[in-house]
């Protein structure tokens, strides 16, 4: 609790970063836009809404929440990186989207640097697992076998460009060139159902798998969360295996870039002090997302180093926009 | 003795004042966004799944469902009336369906649709109670080379889908393919064809394609043509089918069932793709293919049962994997995670009472539904007896507020309108739609199994002949593709030997 307070505290050095603008200490006369990047119904929309009445007790303002879907979330980063920087208009994000686009989507119009960002709430764990009866059983296992038979291990992703292409991507150059190929599916429906059906050896997705994990017919090698995850306790990082690749699915709070700097730090208290609130969390648990706090300096650095890396993974695998 | 045990558990679990409450709300909505077209369940869904926070999950499950299949009923109501369909799976049903409203058989059609969605809600809810899991397996066998198998049967069905020439149809299909082609590869992550506009990454969405070229072209038309509606509505007669329609109809609801069950179990729009198969199928083995297009009741029956049994075999990857099949069932998915229920393999033996409740649930939906539909037979009915001047106009708001609430963007009324003005010039040239819209939902999938299974087996086409399910829809499509052509062999034969016996005489 009190590393959170003091996390609130370090985050004002962020808010000196964005422009001084009008004076905004009446912050806020009016309902707050929040722009959701997906559709109603996922995983960031639910987050979204559960937090939506503590802010609005903890700003006294309404918190209306605008569905802009389209582009795997760039479209609503394009008009967000547009709006009027006051405070009225705000957005939910997910890394690595928000990194990976500018880099390689033609079409968007932001770059990751037009965005002030608020804080971090939450994020899905990323893992790298196949069905029970594959010939390897741990990930040691796993690096030998692929070792051994270059080209032929398959893994199935979410699609290109997604955490878990990078990451598997990452981690194949970090244990010496593995040679795999990529099976890019469309989201979790569909990468999935192909692990179980055989059509592809290895996942690298997001927490999908989760619900198989305890059917007994998902094996999950390790996972590229920075820490073990407290629901399966028992399955190693890749990190602590020895590899340098961390990879999450953090869901960040953000506002165009030139906020002022009280506005920003209104914004910010009021999500903190949503986040610490039991409904909150429970809802947290229910999704299976730990919850996570990082802001001011911390974050602006976390981001800064998840650019450099991506940007780096997305540059070797040819994905770069011309 | 155990199915028994748990029907009488689920039946325990819905008879409840609060669970009938909200299954019956969940078919009530279904049946009005269905009914609108645009609005789908998808929206409706997503939408409400928060405010099913503080209701048990049970009951917040018997009620989204309840949205799903519901939707189905009241998707052919205007693809019926006005050559509108409520949704997309309703397509086909406005080529019979509306050519049976201008002979004044409105009644007829909407009774056998909604006969047919209730058979085909029973049977594909006996199939998810009883063969679930060995189901569930049959759709994991399918994998890239098995889909693009099967997409390519759907493009070998195109030319049963053609009433008028088969060559226009070929080029409306080609055309859906390019179309098909817009937006972001997938394998690649390059973007074709988007022009700069952003909203064209995703692709050209199917509901705004479906709006403009049967709602506002339908309006366009009917601006210009005075049609004469006095004799339409005048011959309004019977309101449910007689028993002449039943005999023709029964086959076609039982076959239209299994096969919407079967393919509703595979991801996908299950519920599109299967209408049109059932269509094909029927045209296929029909004694009269002729009369296909010109107002026949076997081709409402078929596809519409189709289309609703397609919505119970959805379920079978997500009660028994845990895997979404649709945009729709992904949200019931998120539904259950909220409530705290892990989706998975051990969801049927860990919360029976969730799983038999709601199976429970939608026997009895579809029987509201039923109940429910009738009636409102003849007040749609009387919906053709709206004056032009303002049933259009509604038509074509309903149209815009429906294609704007999907993803709540300009560009795509805009796409809506462009669509709309485009089925209206296509139709003053008799190119018909049908063939358009299927391979918009099938040249997308179709490219992107055949590129995934191309990179499984590293470059060697022979794994779509390997794969056994595969090869047997490859068998199928190339049957299809000849069998058109034997009775016109025969028939060439035929010729051929009076030319030779005239010559001889």
């Amino acid at each position: 609790m009190k590393k959170r307070f003091l996390g609130c505290g370090i985050a004002g050095v962020l808010f000196l970063l964005a422009a001084v603008a009008a004076p905004a200490q009446d912050f806020p006369k009016g309902a707050i836009t929040y722009l959701n990047p997906f559709n109603p119904g996922g995983e960031v929309d639910i987050a979204a809404r559960a937090m939506q009445p503590h802010l609005e007790k903890n700003l006294g303002v309404p918190f209306v929440i605008n569905y802009v879907p389209g582009a795997g979330g760039g479209l609503c980063w394009s008009k967000l990186a547009a709006v009027k920087p006051d405070g009225y208009t705000i957005g939910g994000f997910s890394i690595p989207h928000i990194i990976l686009q500018p880099v390689f989507m033609k079409d968007v119009t932001f770059k990751t640097d037009d965005f002030v960002i608020f804080s971090i709430v939450e994020y899905t764990p990323i893992g790298l697992g196949v069905k029970k009866d594959f010939q390897a059983s741990t990930f040691k296992e796993f690096v030998d076998y692929c070792k051994a038979n270059p080209g032929k291990v398959s893994f199935g992703t979410s699609g290109v460009g997604s955490t878990g292409h990078l990451a598997m991507a990452s981690l194949a150059q970090e244990a010496g060139d593995l040679q795999l190929t990529h099976i890019p599916y469309k989201g979790g429906g569909e990468s999935l159902p192909a692990l179980l059906g055989g059509h592809v050896d290895v996942l690298s997705d997001a927490s999908s798998w989760a619900s198989l994990v305890d059917a007994g017919k998902f094996r999950i090698l390790a996972i590229y969360s920075p820490e073990r995850s407290a629901m399966y306790p028992s399955a190693p990082t890749v990190k602590e295996l020895g590899y340098p690749v961390v990879y999450t699915n953090p869901l960040e709070l953000f506002g165009p870039k030139g906020l002022p700097a009280p506005v920003v730090s209104k914004l910010h208290d009021a999500f903190c002090k949503g986040m610490d609130d039991p409904g909150f969390e429970a809802v947290l648990k229910k999704l299976g997302m730990p919850r996570l706090y990082l802001a001011g300096e911390e974050l602006l650095r976390s981001n800064r180093e998840n650019y450099d890396r991506m940007r780096k993974v997305v540059e070797k695998l040819g994905l770069l926009k011309k | 003795m155990d199915i028994l045990s748990h029907v009488l558990l689920g039946a325990q679990i819905l008879f409840t004042p609060t669970n009938l409450f909200f299954c019956f709300l969940g078919v009530l909505m279904g049946t009005l966004v269905g009914v609108l077209p645009g609005l789908g369940p998808t929206a409706a869904i997503a939408l409400l799944l928060p405010n099913t926070f503080h209701v048990p999950p049970v009951t917040a499950i018997i009620m989204l469902a309840g949205i799903y299949y519901g939707a189905m009923y009241g998707g052919s109501t205007t693809s019926i009336l006005v050559n509108i369909p409520g949704e997309a799976a309703s397509v086909i049903t406005c080529l019979d369906g509306y050519q049976m409203a201008q002979k004044g058989r409105a009644g007829p059609a909407l009774g056998i649709a909604a006969f047919g969605s209730f058979i085909a809600g029973t049977i594909s809810v006996l199939g998810l109670m009883l063969v679930a899991p060995p189901l569930a397996k049959f759709a994991l066998a399918f994998g890239p080379p098995e889909y693009f198998s099967l997409m390519l049967m759907g493009i070998a069905i195109l030319i049963y889908l053609a009433s008028g020439s088969i060559l226009k149809a070929l080029m409306m299909a080609v055309f859906g393919l390019l179309l098909g082609t817009i937006g972001m590869d997938a394998i690649s992550g390059t973007q074709r064809l988007t022009f700069g506009v952003l909203e064209l990454a995703d692709g050209i969405g199917l509901i705004p394609a479906i709006m403009g070229l049967f709602g506002v072209a339908e309006v366009i038309s009917n601006v210009e043509a005075e049609i004469k509606r006095e004799l339409i509505t005048a011959k309004v007669k019977n309101l449910l089918p007689n028993r002449q329609d039943w005999k023709e109809s029964f086959w076609p609801i039982i076959r239209g069932s299994l096969l919407g069950f079967f393919i509703g179990i595979l991801p996908g729009p299950a519920p599109v793709i299967s209408a049109f198969t059932s269509y094909a199928v029927e045209k296929k083995i029909s004694k009269h293919p002729e009369k296909f297009g010109t107002g026949t009741i076997v081709g409402v029956a078929g596809p519409e049962a189709a289309n609703n049994s397609a919505t119970g075999g959805a379920f079978i990857p997500l009660f028994t994997l845990g895997i979404p099949a649709n945009s729709v069932i992904a949200i019931l998915l998120g539904a259950f995670m909220i409530h705290g229920i892990q989706p998975g393999p051990m969801l049927i033996s860990k919360y029976p009472d969730l799983f038999w409740g709601t199976i429970m649930s939608m026997y009895l939906g579809n029987i509201m539904l039923l109940i429910l539909n009738l009636p409102l037979i003849g007040l749609w009915v009387k919906v053709l007896k709206v004056p032009y001047p303002i049933l259009f106009p509604l038509i074509l708001l309903f149209c815009l507020v429906g294609v704007f609430s999907l993803n709540y963007s300009n560009i795509e009324v805009a796409l809506m309108i462009g669509f709309g003005i485009f089925g209206y010039l296509a139709r003053k040239f008799q190119f018909e739609m049908a063939p358009l819209v299927l391979a918009i939902v099938i040249g997308p999938m179709m490219e992107n199994n055949l590129r995934l299974a191309l990179t499984i087996s590293q470059g060697d086409p022979a794994i779509f002949v390997q794969k056994p399910i595969s090869a047997v829809f490859i068998v199928i499509s190339i049957l299809l593709l000849i069998s058109p052509l034997l009775p016109w062999l025969g028939k060439r034969r035929k010729k051929l030997q009076e030319q030779v016996e005239g010559e001889e005489v």
